[in-house]
């Protein structure tokens, strides 16, 4: 006989009010196996609290069996609203399924609380920076008169975008000596955990909602009076109401930096102190020497690295150990973060070990602040043993270990915009040769004085130089004279020949000077002339020197 | 004449003191390791229109400590371009751009052209110009002299004839450096990782390619905020202006 298999899903009920709870149960017919279902779709709308449990019916009717496999789970609906249980895939066995949509309807609206009892996750910030704490801590807020019977174990959820640092989780609950009053009632405080949150580089930062299961004691009314049934019994008999208290989700707004970032920021956001020390100042060659940087403070303590420290050629240093203390302190974490290197020096002398500087965001001043250690400055003392090898003269070209750039200039003697400066110098140059090369025309124009040019320089140079002539003592004055005559004659009046005779010199002066002073020239030729042979004329050298003197001063002063 | 330089020049020697003093004042915060108030410091002599090349070589020295590659051969080129013979600006720059992540690498060129700006590079354009000025001035001399007739010989010619010669290359290299100036606008990368794009807007957009801190770039082009530059090896995008320093 073939059973015909059959799958049925079903819900207790489909109209429920918020924080109630719905079984969903999927039942199989006429099948050895049970369900195998996908539940992922429900996680949308509901939180499924427990399940599944298993229960298998047989029934014997005419003989025939009928066996019915059931599943169920515990749902408990996110939010208020027309709901939906999607379509749910399965198999039983080899064969597949698929169920039908059901509409659930959860009455209330999600904006009102419930207000006897419920949960919220508490944020000291809703709004950080990158690696700035938040503090959330979980608290259960309940009403005096209500008693819960029992709850279970406050887990907390997964904070996708955040590192997470446990600052506190109750053993048990535990409610605060203080009560709260809100909206006029009064309240009890429990905490039921905390957390330090830092938010990571992460595409959302949520605080996501969590879910506590509660079994309230419903206190009934109080029936008449009766001898048997007594407050004190009403303790021991009272009923419970499972409840499921939920707390909202939460966003959290990330800020940015401030620009510029310093380029040595590597992610440490709170407040901290650096400092580094060696645990000696004086080593002997290949002697070990421990070097321990100490970050202090609070914040994102361990969740940025130490820059790398460049040390010195001349000294090994090994990979360093990490140290993380946590000091829990009341809402911050705080703690000291240690890296410890050891250092083997491998050259005598001394050894300085750079400073190691890192930047963190302040985000209480919202600043930028740098901090750094000291320089360490290392005595390296030889040892004793390698001395005897090294003591001869090794001698060691400069190396060059690492490229930097060169110091600043610190003189202060530089021109201002030298461009500008250089091009005024060049145009007041290019102007004063123009002026230079115009002298000319302008002093001629303005002052009436001609610049001379080569002949003028001849014409005016003309009585000079034959005066000058005369003045030379000569054994032949009379030869000396008529040179000197001939070529004041030729240079003043700018005469190409060189030949000149009394007949043309006659006829050059002639309009250009008076009658008078022709005849004297005409006479002094003459006499020049005659005397050059004439034995006795010495006597009269020093006379016709004179003379021509007079006539040529007097002819400088005719041609002018 | 005297006055004439002295009122030329009276503007700068009035000013230079408060300079001075806003320099020595940077440098004094360089030497602490305050290189963000050093750099606020010369870049406000820099915004009041004073320039030179040991104010540019700090101020790069100031960018490079806080690792702004670009910003810094930024400072250091506006440095070599006032005195291009400084060995140490140009140490100081081969090492700023062995830091670099791109290197696009100049065509090589014939001996004649390199040698060519070899001698172009070596002076600045004022320099140039100076020299230039100062060889007319020389030949205005010498053709004075010849005017005026009190020398003339075939020396003295020949040295005129190899001076106009210069002359005339000095001002022609000054030309050239001039419109050089004036038509081709290069610009330093100052931000990493700059998307080049094929248009002046965001949007549907193409990136073409991906340009980092510190190459130099021809400016071609100015829409609003985005320019279009060019790589030495040809390439052409637009950018944002941001990420674009212009060389002066």
């Amino acid at each position: 006989m073939i059973f015909s298999q059959s799958v049925q899903i079903s819900v207790d009920k489909n109209r429920l009010e918020e924080g109630d709870l719905l079984t969903l149960s999927i039942e199989v017919t006429g099948s050895e196996d049970f369900a195998k279902v996908d539940l992922n779709p429900l996680n949308n709308d509901f939180d499924i609290l427990s399940g599944p449990s298993q229960q298998t019916n047989i029934q014997w009717i005419n003989g025939s069996m009928t066996s019915a496999k059931t599943l169920t789970w515990t749902l408990s609906p996110k939010r208020g609203g027309n709901l939906v249980i999607p379509a749910l895939n399965g198999t039983v066995g080899s064969k597949k399924f698929q169920g039908k949509i059901i509409p659930i309807q959860v009455a209330g609206n999600s904006n009102t609380v419930d207000e006897s009892i419920f949960i919220i996750a508490e944020l000291d910030n809703d709004e950080v920076y990158l690696g700035e704490q938040i503090t959330l801590t979980y608290k259960l807020f309940k009403q005096n008169n209500l008693n819960i019977a029992g709850i279970d174990q406050f887990q907390m959820p997964d904070f996708k975008g955040f590192w997470v640092e446990e600052l506190h989780t109750p053993q048990r609950l535990q409610y605060q000596t203080q009560q709260i009053t809100l909206n006029g009632l009064k309240y009890q405080v429990a905490n039921l955990g905390q957390r330090a949150l830092f938010p990571i580089p992460s595409d959302e930062h949520k605080i996501p909602s969590v879910t506590v299961k509660t079994q309230l004691e419903i206190k009934r009314k109080k029936k008449r009076r009766d001898p048997f049934f007594d407050p004190f019994f009403d303790n021991f008999f009272s009923e419970t109401q499972t409840k499921i208290l939920r707390s909202k989700e939460k966003n959290i707004v990330i800020k940015t930096f401030p620009e510029p970032r310093p380029f040595d920021f590597n992610g440490a956001v709170g407040e901290f102190n650096i400092s580094a020390n060696t645990d000696r100042n004086e080593a002997k060659v290949n002697d070990g020497l421990t070097l321990s940087i100490l970050l202090k403070g609070s914040g994102n303590l361990g969740l940025f690295s130490l820059p790398e420290i460049k040390f010195p050629e001349g000294i090994e240093a090994f990979p360093p150990t990490e140290n993380f203390k946590k000091d829990v302190f009341r809402n911050e974490l705080t703690g000291s973060h240690v890296w410890e290197y050891i250092l083997i020096p491998r050259q005598a002398g001394k050894i300085t070990i750079p400073r190691m500087q890192i930047s963190y965001f302040n985000p209480q001043s919202s600043s930028w602040v740098r901090i750094k250690t000291e320089p360490l400055v290392l005595n390296i003392l030889p040892d004793n043993k390698e001395k005897s090898f090294n003591s001869g003269l090794t001698k060691r070209e400069i190396k060059l270990i690492g490229q930097d750039i060169r110091f600043i200039k610190t003189t202060l003697k530089k021109r201002w915009n030298p461009e500008n400066y250089r091009i005024k110098i060049a145009l007041v140059i290019y102007f004063s040769s123009a002026f230079i090369f115009m002298l000319p025309i302008f002093l001629s124009k303005f002052s009436r004085y001609r610049i001379l040019t080569k002949e003028d320089r001849k014409i005016r140079g003309a009585y000079k130089t034959s005066i000058r002539l005369l003045n030379k003592t000569n054994n032949k004055p009379f030869d000396i004279s008529i040179i000197a005559l001939y070529s004041f004659l030729e240079k003043k009046l700018l005469l190409k020949t060189h030949n000149l005779d009394p007949l043309s010199v006659e006829k050059l002066l002639e309009g250009r000077v008076n009658p008078q002073l022709i005849n004297d020239v005409m006479n002094i030729i003459q006499i020049c002339d005659a005397g050059k042979y004439s034995p006795e004329s010495n006597l009269k050298d020093k006379k016709i020197i004179d003379e021509m003197k007079k006539i040529l001063s007097s002819l400088e002063k005719e041609l002018k | 004449m005297k006055k004439i330089i002295y009122i030329l020049f009276m503007p700068s020697m009035i000013f230079c003191d408060i300079y001075q003093d806003l320099l020595a004042e940077g440098n004094k915060a360089m030497i602490n390791e305050k290189y963000e108030e050093a750099i606020t410091v010369y870049e406000s002599i820099l915004e009041l229109g004073n320039e030179n090349s040991d104010l540019y070589y700090n101020l790069g020295n100031a960018y490079y400590r806080l690792h702004y590659i670009g910003q810094a051969i930024w400072a250091y080129m506006n440095a070599l371009r006032l005195n291009p013979r400084d060995r140490d600006i140009y140490h100081n720059l081969s090492v700023a751009k062995a830091k670099r992540i791109d290197r696009i690498d100049m065509p090589e060129s014939v001996f004649i052209l390199k040698l060519y700006r070899f001698i172009k590079a070596y002076l600045t354009i004022g320099e140039w110009i100076l020299l230039s000025s100062i060889l007319v001035l020389i030949q205005a001399i010498i053709g004075i002299n010849f005017r005026l007739g009190f020398q003339k010989n075939t020396m003295l010619k020949i040295i005129l004839t190899a001076l106009v010669t210069i002359t005339i290359s000095t001002h022609c290299i000054v030309f050239d450096k001039y419109f050089q100036k004036i038509q081709q606008n290069s610009g330093v990368v100052i931000a990493n990782g700059v998307d080049a794009y094929s248009r002046p807007f965001y949007g549907e957009n193409t990136v073409l390619f991906k340009i980092n801190e510190g190459s130099i770039v021809d400016i071609s082009n100015i829409q609003k905020d985005w320019l279009e530059i060019i790589l030495i090896d040809g390439k052409k995008g637009w950018v944002i202006l941001e990420s674009i320093r212009a060389l002066k």
